[in-house]
């Protein structure tokens, strides 16, 4: 029997109503975080909100877990917290502030071990992307693999700072790269895109998969344009917050 | 205890041959025609329950589906046992074989539920399974109002279901999903027949409406953003017990 899993990345995506990412802004940051303490939510590894992509107006953060059993535990105990109940309808002021949310637990994937920046982790500024990549079930070992040693070392040299790399392992479409990277600016990212999209070398080698597999191996993405937000700005290979 | 439905989106012509890959893995002796060990399937061998229950779908998104639903006393139990037997000699024969060239999936949907406060089990169950027509009712609620929403399922619309010919097999919060707070209902009907005159008669029931409106004097607003309804055919090899076989 193989061991179980040890590494686990909970990405939560909640849809605001809209007006409220400030009050939103204002319980993660300054209202929520001794209650998670209390009731062992480790510090999230990052938190965003969002500029542009499907499910506006978005709100964004990432856990870590050693355990799932230990994950329901956990947040069973912080939802039962009466602290919580009442901290929330306070700052709620009659209206809850998240339309709706989807979660997504994930596994990082193999190839990011090899992708990560070297040196002592840092907050990285710029824009950041979360992207949401279909792969193949043609074979999707090799198409996370594709994109591992083809797509991502691509943008890479254009400008991107990988974040983290990760497949989706319960609540989302699988096989699913999620792929979070930061860019300076907006202009290095569309211009990457732009060259990734056109580049003669590239095209030959999406027209060899094509012919070798039946189909594309990356399947079609949802992007999406976050902002870090101040009380946790992601920091390389999303290494914990100090 | 926590439950996982796993829904998969066939590669059209497939749908007949995943089914029968599934029961070949779940269900049957291994290894196969000349007789397994005292029946023994690979699920088994592997420490994957057998399905509580498994579909295709006859009407809804994301057709031709086929799904199942397993029970978990421990997820870190089930992240040990899937992961095993997916890298294992025999399932990698049993998928070579049967995808003959082309993968059968185009993708998978793995979604984690926990019981709803909605879901009463209190009547048992029994030897009895569960054929006709299923219906998959997933209820997308507001924000923070999911526990009305198991409130009303309870008192007025399952009850309903129930005097007008349904059974309600299981009733769960979404726990880890796409587009939450979401409880998904399981409702097993005789035929298509006694479904839609259920639905008809649903939609004109006073208390139903009365809740509706007490919803909106109250809070301003529905507490149910949408349903979403898919119909099941039940497969023979996964015919769901009353309350799925879960004791109350």
């Amino acid at each position: 029997m193989m061991d179980a899993p040890r590494d686990y990345y909970e990405l939560r995506l909640y849809r605001c109503v809209p007006g409220r990412l400030p009050d939103l802004h204002h319980r993660m940051g300054y209202e929520l975080p001794h209650l998670f303490e209390r009731h062992g939510v480790s510090r999230p590894l990052a938190y965003w909100d969002g500029h542009a992509g499907a499910l506006g107006p978005l709100y964004c953060y990432m856990l870590k877990w050693h355990s799932l059993d230990e994950r329901f535990r956990t947040f069973g105990g912080f939802y039962g917290d009466p602290e919580w109940l009442a901290q929330r309808d306070a700052s709620n002021c009659g209206e809850p502030m998240i339309d709706r949310f989807d979660l997504m637990l994930l596994r990082p994937s193999p190839h990011w071990e090899a992708l990560k920046t070297p040196g002592e982790p840092q907050p990285v500024g710029g824009i950041h992307e979360l992207r949401l990549q279909q792969l193949s079930t043609r074979d999707a070992a090799e198409a996370g693999r594709v994109l591992a040693e083809v797509d991502l070392p691509y943008l890479r040299d254009r400008g991107a700072t990988l974040l983290g790399l990760f497949m989706v392992w319960y609540g989302w479409k699988t096989p699913q790269a999620v792929i979070l990277q930061a860019w300076p600016d907006l202009e290095t990212r569309e211009a990457a895109l732009w060259e990734m999209e056109t580049d003669p070398a590239l095209q030959a080698v999406r027209k060899a998969e094509r012919d070798r597999h039946g189909g594309p191996l990356l399947g079609i993405a949802d992007t999406h344009l976050m902002r870090p937000a101040p009380y946790g700005v992601a920091r390389h290979n999303l290494a914990p917050q100090p | 205890m926590m439950f996982e439905y796993r829904f998969y989106e066939c590669t059209p012509g497939r749908l007949a041959q995943e089914v029968a890959r599934m029961r070949e893995v779940s269900i049957d002796p291994w290894p196969g025609a000349d007789g397994g060990r005292d029946g023994e399937s690979l699920f088994d061998r592997f420490g994957i329950p057998r399905p509580l229950g498994a579909w295709t779908s006859v009407a809804g998104r994301r057709q031709p589906m086929f799904g199942y639903l397993l029970h978990w006393e421990s997820l870190d139990e089930r992240d040990r046992a899937f992961p095993a037997f997916w890298v294992s000699p025999e399932w990698a024969e049993v998928r070579e074989r049967t995808n003959d060239g082309h993968p059968m999936v185009d993708s998978i949907e793995d979604w984690l539920l926990a019981p709803s406060a909605a879901w009463d089990r209190s009547g048992g169950f029994g030897e009895e399974r569960h054929g006709g027509l299923h219906e998959m009712r997933i209820h997308h609620c507001r924000a923070g109002y999911d526990a009305d929403v198991a409130d009303y399922l309870a008192e007025i619309e399952h009850r309903q279901m129930e005097v007008l010919g349904g059974r309600v097999l299981g009733v769960f919060n979404v726990v880890i999903g796409p587009d939450m707070p979401a409880i998904v209902s399981f409702i097993a009907w005789p035929d298509f027949a006694t479904q839609r005159r259920a639905a008809e008669r649903l939609d004109v029931e006073p208390r139903v409406h009365a809740r509706r409106r007490r919803w909106q004097e109250q809070y301003g607003v529905s507490l149910i953003r949408s349903v979403e309804q898919t119909l099941l055919a039940p497969l023979d090899y996964g015919l769901p017990r009353s309350n799925f076989g879960i004791a109350p």
